[in-house]
């Protein structure tokens, strides 16, 4: 489910041209290190959607935050800009994301444990589960949540795996209450 | 309910043994607004229209409209401790009630759980509340009557079983009085009744379930309440929960009648929840399938043919209008999906007409059909009777010479309006009602003083009983009409002992 359909359409147009100069995994890390810069920073998502600075002000603004970035980046960004969907930019990076992943068979996990999990568990929670969903393997992340007990829970898109003994206890307490 | 210790321990072993195998898959999505008992969320790609969904405080809720970035939820219970963010999960359930014969004599809202403090309802069996009405081949004309003793209404717009007809009018001029009054005389009719409140006062409710419990008719009654202060999405789940508890019992070959009162609250919860949750308004603000929530809910009571076990469903809505205007949206909705209306008017209620049925405009288009023989007979010409009667009524009133046929028309006419009033919770069984209206159809009350007419026709009904059995058991056994010499002697015996009390006026 897309949250927003313009950002849907700005992300495809930027993957198929990502795709036709073999640059997706660079774009990729580029767009997902812009959205942290841009919605970590206080303020500055705030001013770039503001209608009291101009353009051309923006894009200075922009140009210099993003120095490093390629051409095509750059590009992407100033036309946000130019057409006013500068609010659009955190849905555009997870559509592109999102299409970056479903090219590569891989998908976004997030585990929630209680203790961070070592190589070897992620190797394996990432096997057994990117097998039960068909997808080639799971770029995990790992969410330390002390209130699980113990478990792991573990997040797939919309679907939730719930081993965790917290989800037991209140599975045990619905029981018990009728 | 009471656990004892040994099940706990029993159940936390089993709890343990399985602890390593279990896990909990489901599907979620999150909230991203809330507010007015709507909630819209994010993700649930697969959930389907119509779904239970839980939040995670364990309120359910019933998605409804399903679009590309999120799904429309109508939250059904209370919604203020729901926020923003909060976890959705599928439950892969499509909304149903419990159903069976363990709801019979109880008060429940319209999720099937019981609001009359008496404890768990253990049903077995569960139905879908939006289901299929049963097809073109699977019905049967109706051809029973369904009596509801009320004279007004088995004279003149006789209700066959399967049928359904609409009672309309005013507020607070008698159509609850006609649901309990009918409700009441199911009595040993082998007849099972669901009474809908849908939008009522608490109050009405507890004293509508006090009133079958007074007359015993809770023990063949179900009653759904979803009452003025619940969310619009209960009061529009309301109807479909009734009847799908009424199918059930339809579908094992059992007569049940419905009573939706009323629909036009209905209507309006659902417009709520339809602006709500931005669909476009229309006439009224009505959305555009206002018309379809009362048709497939109403398409649903039937007469099954008898492969089917010949059970029926009679359904009574009930709608209100606004100062008698029956040209309103929902009231012509209605009017044009029902096999006929009942129209209560309030003029008629204020000269002490009651119940107030306007037998003009009321009609039944199953009609005879659904009358025994003896009825048939007696009641033929009543509705003309009647129309002429108010048609001369009016001319007569300017002139005061009137020429004998006239008059006596007007006294006729006048004999017939008392003898259609009828007192609150005092169903009339079929017998004495063809009694009476053979003694006035046939001239028998021409000479009794008109404001003698009602204790004439209790006495004689009673006396009847009493001295003449044979006239009734004659009706019972055959339905057909007694021989007009047995209803002579009768009337003849009866009326030497009739005194007339002294003039009112």
């Amino acid at each position: 489910m897309t949250k927003s359909i313009v950002a849907d359409r700005y992300a495809k147009a930027m993957f198929e041209l990502a795709e036709q100069k073999g640059e997706v995994e660079s774009i990729q890390q580029q767009l997902v290190e812009i959205k942290k810069a841009f919605y970590g920073t206080e303020g500055l998502k705030d001013l770039l959607e503001s209608p009291a600075f101009s353009k051309n002000k923006k894009k200075e603004i922009v140009q210099n935050v993003i120095e490093n970035a390629t051409v095509d980046v750059k590009n992407a960004l100033n036309l946000l800009l130019d057409n006013n969907r500068m609010d659009e930019l955190g849905n555009f990076v997870d559509s592109f994301n999102a299409l970056a992943f479903e090219q590569a068979g891989v998908a976004v996990a997030t585990v929630f444990s209680t203790r961070e999990l070592t190589e070897e568990e992620t190797e394996k929670i990432s096997q057994s589960f990117s097998q039960m969903i068909g997808k080639k393997s799971l770029k995990i992340d790992n969410v330390i949540d002390p209130t699980l007990i113990g478990g792991i829970r573990l997040q797939i898109g919309n679907h939730i795996y719930d081993s965790s003994v917290r989800a037991k206890l209140a599975r045990l307490e619905q029981q018990m209450l009728g | 309910m009471s656990i004892k210790a040994e099940e706990i321990s029993a159940l936390i072993k089993k709890q343990i043994e399985g602890y390593q195998s279990e896990m909990e898959v489901s599907e979620v999505g999150t909230v991203i607004q809330i507010g007015d008992g709507i909630a819209r969320a994010h993700g649930l790609d697969n959930v389907m229209a119509g779904e239970l969904v839980e939040f995670s405080n364990g309120v359910m809720g019933m998605a409804q409209n399903l679009e590309a970035n999120n799904v429309g939820i109508v939250i059904l219970g209370p919604f203020t401790g729901i926020e923003e963010g909060d976890e959705v999960r599928r439950t892969g359930r499509i909304m149903e009630v419990p159903v069976g014969e363990e709801l019979i004599g109880r008060v429940v809202d319209p999720l099937g759980q019981p609001i009359d403090g008496l404890g768990p309802i253990d049903a077995k069996k569960t139905r879908p509340i939006q289901g299929e009405a049963p097809g073109v081949m699977a019905r049967k004309s109706v051809f029973e009557p369904l009596q509801t003793g009320i004279k007004a209404i088995d004279a003149l717009v006789p209700i066959g079983r399967g049928q359904r007809e609409l009672i309309i009018g005013d507020r607070q001029i008698g159509k609850t009085s006609i649901a309990i009054d009918t409700i009441l005389n199911q009595k040993d009719q082998d007849m099972i009744c669901v009474y809908v409140a849908i939008g009522q006062k608490e109050s009405t409710v507890r004293g509508v379930v006090e009133t079958f419990r007074k007359h015993g008719a809770l023990d063949y009654t179900i009653v759904v309440s979803a009452s003025a202060s619940k969310p619009a999405p209960l009061l529009y789940l309301a109807p479909y929960a009734g009847v799908s508890m009424a199918e059930e019992f339809m579908y094992n070959g059992k007569h049940v009648l419905v009573v939706y009162d009323d629909l036009s609250k209905q209507a309006a919860a659902y417009r709520e929840l339809s602006l709500l949750l931005k669909r476009p308004p229309g006439r009224e603000a009505y959305p555009g399938d206002v018309f379809y929530i009362h048709s497939s809910l109403l398409e649903r009571a039937a007469k099954l043919n008898d492969d089917l076990g010949g059970g029926s469903i009679t359904a009574l809505p009930f709608v209100e209008t606004q100062a008698g205007d029956i040209s309103a949206y929902i009231p012509t909705n209605v009017i044009s999906i029902t096999d006929g209306q009942i129209f209560l008017q309030s003029d008629l209620f204020f000269s002490g007409v009651r119940p107030a049925i306007n037998a003009g405009l009321s009609v039944s288009r199953v009609g005879g059909d659904a009358q025994i023989k003896a009825m048939k007979k007696v009641a033929g010409t009543l509705r003309l009777d009647l129309a002429a009667f108010r048609e001369l009524e009016a001319f007569a009133q300017f002139g005061s010479d009137l020429d004998p046929a006239t008059a006596a028309k007007l006294e006729r006419g006048q004999r017939t309006v008392e003898v259609l009033k009828q007192d609150l919770n005092k169903p009339l069984k079929v017998e004495y009602q063809v009694a009476i209206l053979y003694a006035l159809t046939r001239g028998y009350l021409d000479d009794v003083p008109v404001h003698d007419i009602l204790r004439f026709e209790s006495e004689f009904t009673q006396w009847l009983e009493s001295n003449h059995t044979e006239i009734y058991e004659h009706i019972r056994s055959t339905s057909g009409l007694p021989d007009d010499a047995l209803w002579e002697a009768a009337l003849k015996e009866f009326k030497r002992s009739f005194v007339p009390s002294e003039s009112a006026e």
